[in-house]
């Protein structure tokens, strides 16, 4: 189901909407936000500069450390009083970035939420079970207003007490789940090792994954345990953004449909800050058209994608973010090689002795960096033989070896001993940090 | 008999993780044996109550898995393991690893063996007229 029209318009048709917003957007922005006003004007660029859309590029650029450096209102555009709703990042990598939204924005949001939501596989009357952490996070309140406005039921479970979700996702008959596709796929193990069969025993149908980003691998996963016939999709989105709402995957699996009528995306080389043609891989950068209490204007994201911008079989003409192989800080530089966790994650998801979690370690033994990976056994069946253990480890090795162009140590985990977690999954250690050492 | 073999990690206390657990447990311990290697260890053994202790292991996350394996009388007497092994040998059976009970009081000690085939092993022995020990 498709839920806007906006969704469906010529190339032409988008673009004059974004260059009408676009100009209107700078003026606001340059008008009301001080510290943005000052990069304009360091820049040399005034809103009247900008006349087509190529002319986006003459823009600074906005960067998280914008939010340190103006916390907690310093961005805003408005006026506290005119805010109804404040939320805020986990504050994972720092202060928390506050954000905030008018009426009007609140609106857009739940608007792009509900496209998204639809584009999932999520239909009026569906059962939605929200297994987000509600509060000051985005991610739940998000989809819990965009799926309500679509004309779902909405559960909130929030996070944590996995037995009991699983009661409510049994007696509820939910058939739409939130949550991070780690919980997810913990959750589908509770629901297996407790002898419930999730295709006769739920009547799950729809999956709307987002807070991390899903691997192919992960997705696999969802298959074997929710069954074949489970839509699995992800979606995206940042608080800095709004929250989620800004691109998700339709059931063709073939990269994210953007909002474009109130997103712009660009991707760029995260060294230089050139804009990359279509089709190339880099940072991806997003300029908020509609955003009026908190303008953010080409917004660094740190993840890594590409774009395309041909028509999707599901009928939508947006173009369409691929999915994300990397955040620009989730790299590590390891002998001097880039290493993004997700590169791991798929040479350890293609073999079926290992479950799919795992945990890597870096350190620095005198001069030279180590590398970890603690993988978990997928059962006990290899547990009395050495030479199965050996081979196992050392395949394991071979193939990261042969991806990443380093060595690791593989360490075998008992089934179930890593960490599972229900929010963002942590799964490097970087010991060089906490010794003070450049990396 | 059942034999319960443990995944453990080469580092200082880990063996002691497991048997402190099953101490816990109550958990007699009659045979045990492991191996060193680069990274980490199988420890096995045969106890008074496999299910019981694989249970109490696999919830305290230790990988563990329970095998079949084969445990003989054995003569107090020169050429007796000979014996055995020479039985198994004329019958192309591989043995994969051996080791022995810890007491047996002023008994001579009891084997236990895992090899390639259970059954013809349990077979070939018989005939040769060497005692398995099945609990």
């Amino acid at each position: 189901m498709i839920w806007a029209k906006e969704e469906t318009l010529s190339r032409k048709e988008i673009e004059e909407i974004q260059i009408a917003r676009l100009k209107e957007q700078v003026a606001w922005s340059y008008e009301r936000v001080a510290p943005y006003r000052a990069k304009m004007d360091a820049a040399g660029v005034k809103p009247e500069h900008i006349r087509t859309l190529k002319d986006l590029q003459l823009l600074p650029f906005s960067v998280k450390q914008d939010f340190r450096d103006n916390y907690p209102f310093g961005l805003f555009a408005v006026e506290r009083e005119k805010l109804q709703r404040i939320h805020a990042s986990s504050g994972t990598t720092g202060k928390p970035t506050v954000v905030g939204y008018t009426p009007e924005d609140m609106k857009n949001w739940t608007e792009n939420v509900s496209r998204i939501a639809c584009q999932g596989g999520a239909v009026p009357g569906d059962m939605a079970q929200i297994c987000f952490g509600y509060g000051m996070f985005t991610g739940a309140l998000g989809l819990h207003f965009g799926l309500e406005n679509i004309g779902a039921t909405v559960a909130p479970t929030s996070s944590g007490n996995t037995k009991k979700q699983i009661m409510f996702m049994q007696d509820l008959g939910t058939t739409v789940l939130v949550a991070t596709p780690s919980y997810a796929l913990y959750l589908g193990e509770v629901i297996q090792s407790m002898g419930l069969d999730p295709k006769k025993d739920l009547k799950l149908r729809v999956g709307l994954f987002g807070g991390e980003g899903m691997t192919e691998a992960m997705r696999q996963q969802m298959y074997v345990l929710f069954g074949e016939q489970f839509c699995a999709t992800q979606n995206y989105g940042m608080s800095e953004l709004n929250g989620p709402g800004v691109a998700g995957e339709c059931p063709e699996l073939c990269g994210m449909h953007i909002n474009e009528d109130h997103f712009i995306a660009e991707i760029i080389n995260p060294d230089t800050g050139e804009v990359l043609p279509e089709g190339e891989k880099g940072e991806l950068v997003i300029t908020c058209l509609t955003k009026k209490a908190l303008p953010m204007i080409r917004y660094r994201t740190r993840d890594i994608s590409r774009l395309f911008y041909e028509p999707c079989k599901c009928g939508r003409t947006t173009a369409r973010m691929e999915n994300l192989s990397g955040r620009t800080d989730d790299m590590l530089i390891i002998r001097g090689v880039n290493v993004f966790p997700s590169q791991v994650e798929e040479v350890l998801s293609a073999m079926p002795q290992i479950s799919p979690y795992y945990e890597i370690i870096v350190d620095r033994k005198g001069q030279l960096d180590t590398m970890e990976i603690k993988v978990e056994l997928a059962d006990n069946s290899l547990v009395d033989s050495y030479g199965e253990l050996e081979k196992l480890s050392a395949t394991i090795g071979s193939r990261v070896k042969s991806v990443l162009g380093l060595d690791a140590a593989i360490r075998l985990e008992a089934p179930g001993k890593l960490q599972r977690f229900e929010g963002k999954a942590k799964r490097v250690t970087d010991n060089r940090k906490s010794l003070g050492l450049n990396c | 008999m059942k034999q319960i073999s443990v995944l453990v990690e080469n580092h200082v206390g880990s063996l002691a993780a497991v048997t402190a657990l099953l101490k816990e447990a109550h958990v007699n311990i009659k045979a045990i044996a492991s191996f060193d290697s680069p990274s980490y260890g199988i420890l096995r053994m045969v106890v008074d109550a496999p299910e019981q202790a694989a249970l109490v292991l696999q919830e305290s996350h230790f990988a563990v898995k329970i095998t079949d394996v084969l445990t003989v009388e054995m003569e107090d007497q020169p050429g007796a393991l000979d014996h055995v092994f020479a039985v198994m040998a004329e019958a192309g059976i591989d043995i994969y690893y051996v080791y022995s009970f810890v007491y047996r009081l002023d008994k001579a000690p009891l084997m236990v063996l895992n090899v390639s085939d259970n059954e013809k092993a349990r077979q070939v022995l018989k005939g040769a007229g060497i005692q398995i020990v099945e609990e």
